[in-house]
C-alpha cells in the first residue's frame, strides 16, 4: 500500500538538511513499526521518499512524503486519520503532519507531479519595493548566471509564474510567489530574490530574509492543483 | 590648571545642562560618548595609543550647540573660550570630518565620529543603518547620493579594517543587541549542530530547577553526539528532578568566528542560553589534543580560563574521563575533577551542590568544593601546590586544606548491572560519526595490553547480563527507530556467552531489518561464528589489532598472539568472503628494533599470500591496509616512564615501511602524523607547567588539534619554545615522582613497575580472567592474589 503524509518544517527543523530530514522519517516509520518495503538488490533500501528538496534554511507548510508498506504490513492498523497523530506524537518539534492519505492505486509517484511551487517570501521593508516588483514581473527576460556553470546566463523569467505584494507593515514586505519547482523545470526563490535585489539595485542579505513554501502544486489541465488531488489520495 | 585640560564627564553634562542644550541632544550625547568610551577601550587593547578621557569629553560635548547653524564651529568656540583647547578642536572637526586611509593613523577625532556615526538620536543602531538614514534624507539629490556613497565606502573599509584588528564587529563593541541566532545560522556549515531540539532532547522549566549543568565536549557536535559517555550522563542527569542537563559543543571554526564577529558567546544547544548562566560546566576529556578547545571554549563562554581568576558568580568549571587521570596540565584551569565513572559521583555531587547553595548560609564554592573533597574520586586541584626541585623536577604535590585527601580513589560503578543504560538516547538531527544505537555490554578489560590506558584504569572487568542487554537494544531501537545498533566495551569477543549473545541479536535485528555491529572483536578470540553469521546478513569491514609485527614485541606489550592465529584468522576471514583486511600496529614501542619494524612487512606479505592460496581463482583480488599509529606513554600504564620515540626516528620508520610495504601489490600502508603524536605525549604526561604552554599554543590559534587540518605544530613548539616548559618526550627515572602519582586508579604502582620489567624481559602475563595477576585491585578475593604465570614461561 502506498501512503502520502503532507507536514511542515518550521522554526529550528529549517536547518535540517534534506537529506537528513528523509532519514529522520525513516526513524519515525520504522518507531511506528510500519513495514517499510524495501528496494531490491545488492543495498536494499526503504522505499521513503520526499516529493521535493527544500532548501536548507527555508520552512513550509507543504512539504510531501510518500511510503510503500511491504506485506507483513496491517493495512487496518495504519488508517490515514491515526496515522497522523502517531507521527505528531513522536515528531521532534517543528515537525508536523498535516494530513495522511492512501494511494490505493499503482500510478507515477506524488513527486512525478510536482511543477510549481508557491512561497511566502519576507524581506526588509523599502519604499519602492511595489515599482521594483512590477517592474521585475514585467520584465520579458530576467538573466540569471547558471549555478553549475559560471559564465553561462539563462533566462529566468519563464519559470515565474506569479509575483505580487501580499503585506506590508513598516519592517517587512511580505511578497507571494508561484515559481517552477521539480525535475523539469526548477526555480529556487532564493535566486530568484538575488535577480529581484539585482534588478531593483539592492544589496541582496540573505539574513534578512524569510522563506517559505506554502503549496507544492501540479497540472491538472491548465490548472495548479495541490499534489494530493493528482495522485489518487484518499484519507 | 594643566596646560590642556579636559573636563570630567560631570563637567561636560553640566556644561551641556547650563548652555541651555535640549534634553533629547543631551541623551544623545551620552549614548555617542558611551559607544565611543568602549570602542575606544577596545581600540586600546587591540594596541592603539589613545586618550580616552579626551575621547569622551569630546563625545560629550560634540553637539553642545546643536540648535545653532555651523553647531560645530559654535561648539568649538564656547569651549575654546572655557580653555578646553583640544576638546574644542574635536569638536570643531566632528561635522566633516574623513577617515583616514590606514587604520595606523586613527586619532581620537575618529573614534568620537565613528561614535556618531553609529548612534540614531539615543539608540545605538550601527553604522550601516545610520548611513541609509543619511542616504534616505537625501533621496531627492541623487549626486548626493552617490557622494555619500563613495565616501561610505571609505569608511567601511576602514572600519572594516579595524574589526579585524579588534578581531570584533563595531557592532558587538558597541553592545548593540546581537543578531538572532536563527539568522547567524543561515550563514554557517551544517546549522543543524547548533539548533538541539533533537528526539529525545529534554527541556525543562528552568525555574524548576536547582541546578544547570552542562555536559561539555571540547570538539564539534558530530564528535560529541558519537560518544556514548554523552549519552549516559545526559540521561543520568536528567533523571535528577531539580537538575537540567543541556548540552555544551564547540562551535566549529565558521561558528566562531561569526559568534565573535557579533559578540554571541557559547551557548548551551538545548535553551540557546550562554553558559555563564549555567551552574556547573562540566567537560570531559577523552583526548589530550582537545585541551587547546577547553581554553577556547571558556574564553568563547566569556569565563577565565585559570580557576583562580573566575568569580563567585561564574559556573563551577569541572572535568572528568579517561585524561582527568592525569589532570595536572589542566588542573589549574577546573575548579574540581571527577575521577572514574562518571555514574557514579556526578548524581552525588549535584546533590551536594544543590544542598550547599540551599543552605542556610547560603554556601560559596568554596564550601562546596570543601566538602566534595572529602568524597572519593573528586579531586579539588586547588586544595594542592606542586613543589619543584631547583632543577626543576617535579617533587610532588603538596596538600594545602585539612580536607584534601593525600590520594584521589577512583570511583566505580561496582554493580554494572544496575548502571543506567540510556533507553531512549538523544538521535541526532544531522549525520554524526555514529548515529546508531549503542550498548555498552561490559567495562575494563582483563588482558592487561601493556600500552593501554584503558586496559588500567577501567579495571575490574565489569559485565552486563544477556537479559539486560537484549532489552535494552530493544528499547533503544523502539524509542529511536535506529536501523543499526552496535555492542560496545574494549574487547567485545572477551564477552562471557559472547556466542550465544551475538546470535540472540542476530535474530532480532534480522526480523527488524537492523544491522548489527560488533567493534573490537580480537584476533585470537576471533569467533568465526559470529562473523559466519553477521556475513549472512550484511557485510562491514573487518579490522584486527595485531599491534606489533614481530612475537617478541607483541610479549613485550603483551598482546598474546601469535603469528600462526593471524594468518588462520586472515585465511577464515578469506573463506568467509572478506576481501578487504584492515592491520593496526604500532610503532615506536619500547624495546623495538629495526627487525621488529621488517616483521610488520613480514606479515604483510604472509597475509597476502595466505589469502592468495585460500582465494579461489576467478574471485575478487583481495586487499589488505596496514595502519601503523605512533605509540604514545600514558599515564598509569606500565610503559608510563618510557620515553617517546623521537620524531626523526618515528618519521623514518613510517618512510621505512611506506617504501616497503607499497612494494607488495594489493596492500596499502597509512600512517598516523607522528607531530601530533609527539604533542600528545607531552600533554598526557605533563605537570602543572604545562598550563602556560598549552595556554600560549591556544593564543597562537591552536584548536582542533586532533583535525589534520587543523593542527599546527609549528605553533605548538613555538608555545613550548616561548613558554620554556620541556618539549621533550623523555623517560621518568622509577624513583622519581610522577604528575599523577596522587591519582589512584586502583592499579598498584609496584605492578606496574613489575610489567614493566616482565615487559622488558619478554615475558607475557596472562588474562587475568585465567587467574588473578595481582595488580592491587583485588577483585576476585577468593583468587591466589599475587600468583604470576606467563604464558610464555618465566619466573614467578
Amino acid at each position: 500500500m502506498r501512503y502520502l503524509v503532507k507536514f511542515e518544517k518550521k522554526d529550528k527543523m529549517i536547518f535540517v538538511s534534506h537529506l537528513d530530514a528523509q532519514r529522520l522519517f525513516h526513524r519515525a516509520v520504522k518507531m511506528l513499526r510500519i513495514d517499510l518495503k524495501y528496494s531490491n538488490g545488492f543495498n536494499p533500501h526503504p522505499k521513503l521518499s520526499f516529493a521535493q528538496p527544500l532548501s536548507l534554511g527555508h520552512s513550509s507548510v507543504s512539504e510531501y512524503m510518500e511510503f510503500e508498506t511491504g506485506e507483513n504490513e496491517d493495512v487496518a492498523a495504519h488508517r490515514p486519520l491515526m496515522l497522523k497523530d502517531r507521527f505528531n506524537a513522536i515528531l521532534p518539534r517543528g515537525f508536523k503532519v498535516l494530513e495522511a492519505w492512501r494511494i490505493p492505486q499503482a500510478g507515477k509517484s506524488a513527486s512525478s507531479f510536482v511543477a510549481a511551487a508557491k512561497y511566502r517570501i519576507d524581506i526588509p521593508f523599502f519604499f519602492t519595493y511595489r515599482e521594483a516588483a512590477m517592474d521585475f514581473f514585467g520584465r520579458e527576460r530576467i538573466r540569471a548566471e547558471k549555478p553549475k556553470n559560471k559564465g553561462e546566463f539563462i533566462n529566468i523569467r519563464p519559470m515565474i509564474i506569479a509575483l505580487k505584494p501580499l503585506m506590508v507593515d513598516e519592517n517587512t514586505i511580505t511578497l507571494t510567489s508561484t515559481l517552477h519547482c521539480g525535475s523539469s523545470s526548477n526555480l529556487n526563490p532564493e535566486r530568484m530574490l538575488q535577480c529581484f535585489y539585482a534588478c531593483s539595485g539592492k544589496a541582496y542579505d540573505r539574513a534578512g530574509v524569510a522563506i517559505e513554501r506554502v503549496a507544492m502544486l501540479g497540472w491538472k489541465g491548465d490548472e495548479l492543483m495541490p499534489l494530493e488531488y493528482l495522485c489518487g489520495a484518499q484519507t | 590648571m594643566a596646560e590642556n585640560p579636559i573636563p570630567t564627564k560631570e563637567e561636560c553634562i553640566s556644561l551641556l545642562k547650563s548652555n541651555g542644550t535640549p534634553e533629547h541632544v543631551i541623551r544623545h550625547c551620552l549614548a555617542v560618548s558611551d559607544a565611543a568610551d568602549r570602542m575606544g577601550a577596545a581600540l586600546i587593547d587591540a594596541g592603539f595609543a589613545l586618550n580616552l578621557d579626551l575621547i569622551v569629553a569630546a563625545a560629550l560635548l560634540h553637539d553642545m550647540a546643536r540648535v545653532e547653524e555651523r553647531h560645530a564651529l559654535i561648539g568649538a568656540e564656547l569651549l575654546r573660550k572655557l580653555g578646553f583647547e583640544s576638546v574644542a578642536d574635536l569638536v570643531s572637526r566632528h561635522m566633516d570630518h574623513r577617515f583616514p586611509d590606514a587604520i595606523e593613523e586613527l586619532t581620537e577625532i575618529d573614534v568620537v565620529c565613528l561614535g556618531d556615526r553609529m548612534i540614531r538620536e539615543n539608540v545605538c543602531v550601527g553604522f550601516k543603518a545610520r548611513m541609509e538614514d543619511v542616504i534616505a534624507r537625501f533621496a531627492h539629490d541623487s549626486n548626493a547620493v552617490s557622494r555619500i556613497k563613495a565616501s561610505m565606502e571609505k569608511s567601511a573599509a576602514f572600519i572594516g579594517a579595524l574589526e579585524a584588528k579588534m578581531g570584533r564587529s563595531l557592532e558587538a563593541v558597541c553592545g548593540v543587541s546581537a543578531p538572532k541566532l536563527e539568522t547567524l545560522l543561515l550563514g554557517v556549515e551544517k546549522p543543524g549542530r547548533y539548533v538541539g531540539g533533537e528526539q529525545n532532547a529534554v527541556y525543562k522549566d528552568v525555574s524548576e530547577v536547582s541546578l544547570r549543568f552542562g555536559l561539555t565536549f571540547p570538539d564539534i557536535y558530530e564528535i560529541g553526539m558519537s560518544w556514548t559517555g554523552m549519552q549516559i550522563l545526559y540521561r543520568l542527569l536528567n533523571d535528577l528532578p531539580r537538575v537540567w542537563c543541556e548540552r555544551v559543543f564547540a562551535p566549529a571554526a565558521d561558528m566562531a568566528a561569526i559568534m565573535r564577529k557579533h559578540g554571541l558567546p557559547l551557548f548551551a544547544i538545548e535553551s540557546g542560553n550562554p553558559v555563564r548562566a549555567l551552574d556547573i560546566l562540566g567537560f570531559t576529556l577523552q583526548f589530550e589534543l582537545s585541551f587547546t578547545n577547553v581554553l577556547h571554549m571558556l574564553a568563547q563562554a566569556g569565563l577565565a580560563a585559570r580557576g583562580a581568576d573566575r568569580a563567585e558568580t561564574d559556573p563551577l568549571v569541572m572535568a572528568g574521563g579517561p585524561c582527568a587521570f592525569n589532570p595536572e596540565p589542566l588542573a589549574d584551569v577546573f575548579d574540581l575533577v571527577v575521577v572514574g565513572d562518571g555514574e557514579e559521583i556526578l548524581p552525588e555531587l549535584c546533590a551536594l551542590y544543590i544542598a550547599v547553595k540551599e543552605s542556610e548560609s547560603r554556601g560559596g564554592k568554596r564550601e562546596f568544593l570543601e566538602k566534595a573533597a572529602r568524597m572519593d574520586g573528586v579531586y579539588v586541584p586547588s586544595f594542592y601546590a606542586p613543589r619543584y626541585a631547583e632543577s626543576g623536577a617535579f617533587l610532588g604535590l603538596e596538600r594545602l586544606v585539612a580536607e584534601a585527601p593525600a590520594r584521589i580513589k577512583r570511583r566505580i560503578v561496582s554493580d554494572f548491572c544496575k548502571a543506567p543504560i540510556p533507553e531512549n538516547p538523544v538521535v541526532p538531527l544531522i549525520e554524526t560519526v555514529h548515529n546508531r544505537a549503542a550498548v555498552e555490554i561490559f567495562r575494563g578489560c582483563t588482558r592487561g595490553c601493556r600500552f593501554c590506558q584503558a586496559g588500567m584504569i577501567y579495571r575490574p572487568v565489569r559485565e552486563r547480563t544477556q537479559s539486560l542487554i537484549l532489552q535494552s537494544v530493544e528499547a533503544q531501537l523502539e524509542n529511536t527507530g535506529y536501523d543499526e545498533v552496535s555492542l560496545l566495551s574494549l574487547s567485545t569477543g572477551d564477552y562471557s556467552g559472547i556466542e550465544l549473545l551475538v546470535m540472540q541479536l542476530m535474530e532480532y535485528c534480522k526480523r527488524e531489518n537492523v544491522s548489527l555491529s560488533i567493534p573490537s572483536l580480537r584476533l585470537d578470540s576471533f569467533s568465526f561464528e559470529i562473523l559466519g553469521e553477521i556475513q549472512k546478513y550484511k557485510k562491514s569491514g573487518l579490522t584486527f589489532a595485531p599491534e606489533a609485527g614481530s612475537g617478541r614485541l607483541r610479549n613485550v606489550i603483551n598482546k598474546t598472539i601469535t603469528e600462526e592465529e593471524i594468518m588462520i584468522a586472515v585465511a577464515e576471514a578469506v573463506k568467509l568472503g572478506w576481501n578487504h583486511i584492515k592491520f593496526y600496529f604500532m610503532i615506536g614501542l619500547p624495546t623495538e628494533t629495526k627487525e621488529d619494524i621488517d616483521a610488520i612487512v613480514a606479515v604483510a606479505k604472509k597475509a597476502m599470500q595466505t589469502a592468495k592460496d585460500v582465494q579461489k581463482k576467478g574471485n575478487r583480488s583481495f586487499s589488505l591496509t596496514i595502519s601503523a599509529s605512533n605509540f604514545v606513554p600514558k599515564p598509569h600504564t606500565p610503559f608510563q616512564w618510557v620515553a617517546q620515540d623521537g620524531q626523526e626516528s618515528l618519521f623514518e620508520k613510517n618512510m621505512y615501511l611506506k617504501e616497503n610495504i607499497g612494494k607488495i601489490k594489493g596492500v596499502n600502508f597509512q600512517f598516523h602524523d607522528t607531530r601530533s603524536s609527539h604533542v600528545e605525549a607531552l600533554l598526557a604526561r605533563g605537570d602543572r607547567r604545562t598550563l602556560a604552554a598549552i595556554e600560549r599554543a591556544a593564543e597562537l590559534g591552536c584548536r582542533f588539534d586532533s583535525w589534520r587540518e587543523h593542527f599546527r605544530y609549528d605553533l605548538w613548539m613555538q608555545a613550548f619554545a616561548e613558554t620554556g616548559v620541556s618539549s621533550d618526550a623523555s623517560a621518568f627515572a622509577i624513583e622519581a615522582s610522577l604528575p599523577w602519582d596522587h591519582i589512584s586508579c586502583g592499579v598498584h604502582r609496584a605492578y606496574l613497575l613489575s610489567e614493566w620489567e616482565r615487559a622488558r624481559c619478554e615475558y607475557i602475563t596472562r588474562d587475568c580472567r585465567e587467574g588473578c595477576t595481582g595488580c592491587g585491585l583485588d577483585c576476585r578475593k577468593d583468587d591466589s592474589a599475587g600468583e604470576y604465570f606467563g604464558r610464555a614461561g618465566g619466573p614467578v
